[in-house]
């Protein structure tokens, strides 16, 4: 005990971190998580997997792999079909995070909300507990209401720490942006653990402006970008009503690009600017704001390479992301603002 | 004139209280019946400002027992972003209020056709939007494994999603086909 | 004073105290007389009355049982008084409302019949039982049946107890001039010398601070002014502006208190009210007075009207630059003064401190703070006000344009379940919105106005009436329905999305200013008041009646009353209606000189007692003390509110609350256990 109570000590000692610190800066180790992908990241747009592990290494954030992990079950369409499936088939996913005995990172505002509610009631719920688990008996797996579901924005503002990421930032990229911070990240707020109140939240806004940019504000910034509740399934021009005004008060409010946190907002703002197109008044410009993850944004701070972040797109058809990063990555170029390509950034 | 009248189908509303009975077996839901109408839900639905969804009107149809409100297309135009809930000064759990408006609205067969497709995407591989060879491409071009580590890459798992199906009587209690 | 095994035959020795020959003396137990009162149809229709007789007559302690539809009429009394005078009953037991209702009238009984009043208990089975169990008769039936049970136990081992007395002093204090305050100073004065406390620098209250008033449109100044000069002059009123309550000695009927004088510095015998200071000053700061929308120096006068009209120099903002000192020619300015304590004596006190206003921050949806074109109610009302920081000319603060397009958002804080905001209506914010709506288009004909309301309470005498002239002949749109977003457009303009619930659509409406109709709420710092006085508060956080019907301007403290805002939300005819109420109920309590104390004081048995402290320490009433020849507590009967508290934490047995022994109360409780044996308490001897 004493002794490495001598030996925190001396890592405490100024003199030496500051000698740590005229180097990359270094990452201690943090915790692990356990990584829930869903379906539209893996399936739709791997680049906001890639660029979120390349993220998570460099954060020194461990990962566990969540085997045989389902849809989580989607929190418009199955939580209108049938509670019992979407309870069982969320407190399976969490049970396989269970067995890695490590919280779950979700990357996606839907999957969180699915995960982080369905924990919530079950863990609250002793005999509903005991029915989940007898839905779940043949499948060898138990809900034990041993961990928590945590969305990516919480891991790094709150769990990581802005402070500790701030530390981490080389490249600072001179970036307006327009953050959408997605619904289910937010609310219903009186189940999140985090203060953020929900018609005026800024723990997303802070992310974004450590790397550099400012986060513009726009008219309606806090409205739904409109895919959930599977109204982008059941109802797809309605909901592409909500992504064209929000994408016309971005476009007025003057940003380079549009920062999301869920693959669904994503989706929607994405190929969402080639689906209005129809809508659009006489003259109208077509829309094309490039759709950034956060993942992505953070990692060209912190000068990692557009081919570590996934932001060169492969000579493809019909694949993500279906607005051009180009505005964006011309910007940052012509502003000398991206770590050099190539192998000498490579370790 | 009063054969007229007589001869016209009524147009007057019956209200009985079955829907709120069946909501209130919830503990949360049963704030419905503390409901004042004072539209602060539709007033923040972000639907509303585009779609015929009244929130309120959806409220006092349940409340009221309004058969309608589970035929009617409204509930399907919610995008579930919380807002009613959140903005109501009665704290009633709308949102949820619509979810389960709409899932007794499926069981009594009216599950909209769109969301059929997801459902049998869910049942068969285990996500409702599953992979296919021209994303799995993509995958490996992002240095990723073609297969991502879900019930994709582990078929044995997609059992499981069969077995809880099962256990919950998918089949037979939900309409879905 | 003991009882050594309370058991259905309990044996009684009267107090020391008592020289009351009550009637059971002669045959030794008790005749205990039980009436069961339906209330109407109140506890009937719940409880099975007939099944309730029969088990209470099973009581083998009972003597006589009877039932009766109303027992507080004046029929139902005379049941009683009947069976007392046939020599039937020495002790009653009425089954009925709560005894905050009717005890009284029911001890009275007793009294003109000769029996002492303390050989009464009512049982409670309207609130406690059948208002509660409306769908449970069954179960109504078995907890009646235990109330009465506790009730007749209970009076089995009451004991005579006497009321004490002790003398009133007439004098009155007043907490707070608002409206409220100043009323019943002034009522008050005609008889008795008060002094009124006021902790700014200028009486009038919020009401000095409103433009006009609804429904009659009169100006509140025209209103006000005169009766603040006539406050300030009064001979018999003290007034102590700029001061605050520091302690209070809760000893009924002569309660001290100190107060303190905040320095001014200022000395208030030389100063003219000239306003050189004031004009000399450097300093600049916004004027809360204004809302903050006006600015003012550090040597101020809050506005041109104010009661003393004397200046204040504030420390907090005060440079120490000597300006001012140089500008007086009366060489009043003292930067030097100190606060000064003032310790008097009253025997009544009334509290009228007023409300504060809700701050709508938290409500980011609706853009406060965020745009500087969304104001709360009262800001509105400096604005409009001929006094204000405009001289009444309403500016758009976001560009200082003259605004065309308004709208109002009610209960904002009112009627809203989260945490934060307020559950009540503050039952003037529909009036008030409809009143600065209709002066904005007196002002402006042109305007367009909007008020977006839940509903409207229009409950005052001509407040329907005023609000369909408004209507009518101003055209205000009045929309029923709710704002969900506010925005702000590039040009300032806000653009307010929300829902007409009667038509049933979503509407937008372009706005140059949004007025949010914010709550009253309860003093920030009213807790501490509260407890200096002695008086509590209710879940909304203002201070508590003792009985929202029957009580309503007094506290459950003897001599302390209160009015006006301070209790709930009102507007400005109930607080002054309140005000004059409380002041003629301080003027009952004061006038005959005396006042008869309950005798539920905790007494000190000195044979146990330790002088261990620790009943000291947990008094709320600062009533017990340590007698230090004697090593033991004393309790200071006037003072003693009869909470229980020590005599809870005596860890010694050694503090008996008279007609809450530790005897009477167990044998209560075993009432509830008839098949259990008494359990071996130590019983409270050594008196």
């Amino acid at each position: 005990m004493v002794e490495s109570h001598e030996k925190a000590n001396t890592d405490a000692d100024p003199s030496k971190s500051e000698v740590q610190s005229e180097a990359v800066p270094a990452v201690e180790p943090h915790s692990t998580y356990s990584l829930f992908l869903g379906c539209v990241i893996p399936n739709r747009y791997p680049m906001i997997e890639s660029s979120s592990r390349a993220l998570f290494e460099r954060l020194n954030i461990g990962i566990k792999e969540m085997e045989g992990a389902s849809c989580c079950p989607a929190p418009g369409v199955f939580r209108s079909v049938d509670k019992a499936l979407w309870l069982s088939l969320g407190a399976r996913n969490i049970a396989i995070a269970e067995q890695n005995q490590a919280n779950i990172v979700s990357l996606c505002n839907g999957c969180y909300g699915t995960l982080h509610e369905v924990n919530h009631e079950i863990k609250h719920d002793s005999e509903l507990k005991s029915r989940i688990n007898t839905i779940l008996d043949k499948t060898g797996k138990e809900f034990q209401g041993s961990i928590e579901v945590k969305q990516i924005v919480e891991v790094l503002y709150y769990d990581y720490g802005i402070d500790n990421l701030k530390k981490l930032i080389t490249n600072p990229l001179g970036l307006r942006i327009a953050v959408h911070y997605g619904c289910h990240l937010l609310k219903p707020s009186d189940l999140k653990p985090f203060p953020e109140d929900p018609d005026d939240p800024h723990f997303f806004d802070e992310l974004v402006e450590i790397t550099g940019s400012v986060s513009v504000d726009y008219q309606n910034k806090l409205m739904c970008c409109g895919a959930g509740g599977s109204l982008r399934t059941g109802n797809k021009p309605s909901s592409l009503q909500f992504t064209l005004e929000k994408l016309r008060n971005m476009r007025s409010a003057g940003v380079d690009c549009i920062i999301t946190c869920c693959p669904f907002c994503q989706l929607q703002f994405d190929l969402g600017q080639l689906e209005v197109a129809n809508e659009l008044e006489p003259g109208e410009e077509p829309f094309k704001i490039p759709v950034i993850y956060i993942s992505q944004l953070l990692g060209l701070s912190m000068g990692m390479s557009l081919e570590e972040m996934s932001m060169i797109k492969p000579d493809m058809k019909g694949i993500s992301p279906f607005t051009s990063f180009d505005p964006v990555l011309e910007k940052l170029a012509r502003e000398n603002r991206l770590a050099p390509t190539g192998d000498d950034h490579h370790e | 004139m009063w054969v007229i009248i007589m001869s016209q189908k009524s147009r007057l509303l019956e209200f009985n209280t079955d829907i709120v009975d069946v909501l209130s077996i919830e503990k949360d839901l049963e704030k419905i019946r503390a409901c004042i109408q004072c539209g602060a839900c539709s007033a923040a639905c972000p639907s509303g400002n585009y779609t015929a969804l009244r929130t309120r009107n959806v409220i006092r149809k349940a409340l009221f027992g309004v058969q309608s409100v589970l035929e009617d297309p409204d509930i399907w135009l919610c995008s579930t972003c919380f807002n009613c809930y959140e903005h109501c000064p009665r704290t009633i759990p709308v949102t949820e209020i619509i979810l389960s408006l709409r899932r007794m609205a499926v069981s009594q067969g009216h599950l909209p056709d769109p969301l059929k497709g997801v459902i049998h995407n869910l049942m068969n591989k285990g996500h409702a939007v599953p992979i296919d060879p021209k994303w799995s491409q993509l995958r490996a071009k992002l240095g990723l494994d073609p297969m991502p580590p879900t019930v994709e890459k582990y078929p044995e798992a997609l059992v499981e999603i069969y077995d809880i199906f099962s256990a919950i009587k998918f089949n037979s209690r939900i309409p879905h086909r | 004073m003991s009882n050594d095994q309370p058991t259905d035959q309990p044996t009684d020795q009267p107090q020391d105290q008592s020289n009351d020959q009550t009637k059971d003396l002669a045959t030794g137990k008790p005749k205990i007389g039980v009436y069961l009162c339906h209330c109407g149809k109140n506890i009937s229709d719940v409880v099975d009355i007939p099944a309730l007789m029969q088990s209470t007559k099973d009581n083998p302690a009972v003597t006589v049982v009877k039932e009766y539809k109303f027992m507080c009429s004046k029929a139902g009394q005379e049941l009683i008084a009947e069976d007392i005078r046939n020599n039937n009953v020495d002790r009653v037991v009425v089954a009925a409302c709560s005894p905050l209702m009717h005890e009284e009238t029911y001890r009275r009984v007793l009294k003109d019949e000769g029996v002492n009043e303390f050989y009464f208990e009512q049982a409670n089975i309207r609130e406690h039982v059948s208002w509660v169990n409306l769908r449970d008769k069954k179960g109504a039936l078995k907890v009646a049946h235990d109330h009465v049970s506790m009730a007749i136990a209970k009076v089995s081992n009451n004991a005579p107890l006497e009321r004490q007395k002790a003398k009133v002093t007439q004098k009155a204090l007043v907490v707070g001039a608002g409206i409220s305050g100043m009323f019943a100073a002034l009522d008050l004065a005609d008889k008795y010398p008060v002094t009124l406390v006021e902790r700014s620098p200028t009486i009038g209250g919020h009401m000095a601070q409103l433009d006009k008033t609804f429904p009659t449109m009169d100006c509140s100044a025209c209103i006000i002014t005169p009766k603040m000069v006539e406050v300030g002059r009064h001979p018999n009123i003290e007034l102590l502006t700029y001061s605050e309550i520091e302690d209070v000695d809760l000893n009924i009927g002569n309660y001290e208190v100190k107060i303190r004088k905040k320095a001014r510095r200022i000395d208030h015998s030389i100063c003219t009210g000239c306003g050189a200071c004031a004009e000399a000053c450097p300093v600049t700061i916004p004027n809360a007075w204004d809302m903050n929308m006006g600015f003012r120096a550090a040597a101020y006068v809050p506005f041109p009207q104010a009661v003393p009209e004397q200046y204040t120099i504030d420390k907090t903002n005060c440079i120490e630059c000597q300006l001012c000192v140089d500008a007086c020619e009366v060489h009043a300015i003292d930067l030097a003064q100190e606060d000064e304590i003032i310790e008097r004596t009253f025997g009544s006190v009334i509290l009228t401190t007023g409300n504060d206003i809700y701050d709508p921050t938290p409500y980011a949806r609706y853009g406060y703070k965020k745009y500087k074109n969304v104001l709360s109610g009262i800001e509105m009302e400096r604005l409009i006000s001929s006094t204000g920081p405009t001289l009444g000319k309403v500016i758009n603060p976001h560009n200082h344009e003259k605004p065309k397009k308004f709208a109002f958002l009610q209960c904002v804080g009112s009627r809203d379940f989260h945490e934060g905001a307020h559950k009540y209506c503050s039952r003037v914010c529909c009036m008030y919105a409809i009143k600065q709506a209709r002066q904005l288009k007196e002002k402006y004909p042109e305007a367009d106005i909007s008020i977006i309301f839940i509903d409207i309470r229009a409950f005052g005498k001509g407040y329907e009436e005023f609000y369909e002239i408004t209507s009518r002949e101003y055209g205000i749109r009045f929309i029923r329905g709710r704002i969900g977003d506010v925005f702000q457009d590039y040009d300032g303009t806000l653009i307010i999305r929300g829902a007409d619930t009667l038509l049933a659509n979503k509407f937008e409406l372009r706005v140059d200013m949004l007025i949010l109709s914010t709550a009253l709420e309860a003093r920030a710092d009213s807790s501490d008041l509260g407890r200096m006085f002695g008086v509590q508060k209710t879940e909304d956080d203002f201070f508590m009646e003792a009985h929202p019907k029957l009580f309503p301007v007094d506290s459950l403290t003897d001599g302390i009353f209160m009015a006006g805002t301070c209790q709930a939300p009102r507007d400005i005819p109930d607080s002054v209606a309140q005000a004059k109420a409380a002041a003629s109920s301080a003027h009952n309590f004061m006038n005959s000189g005396e006042v008869e104390i309950e005798p539920y004081y905790s007494e000190v048995l000195p044979g146990n007692c330790s002088g261990c402290r620790s009943c000291i320490l947990i008094c709320p009433y600062d009533a017990i003390s340590f007698d230090e020849p004697s090593q033991k507590a004393s309790i200071n009967t006037v003072k003693c509110k009869g909470c229980g508290a020590c005599a809870a934490v005596c860890p010694s047995n050694a503090i008996m609350q008279n007609h809450f022994s530790r005897d009477q109360i167990l044998a209560e409780l075993a009432s509830l256990f008839p098949w259990q044996t008494q359990p071996n308490y130590p019983t409270q001897e050594g008196k």
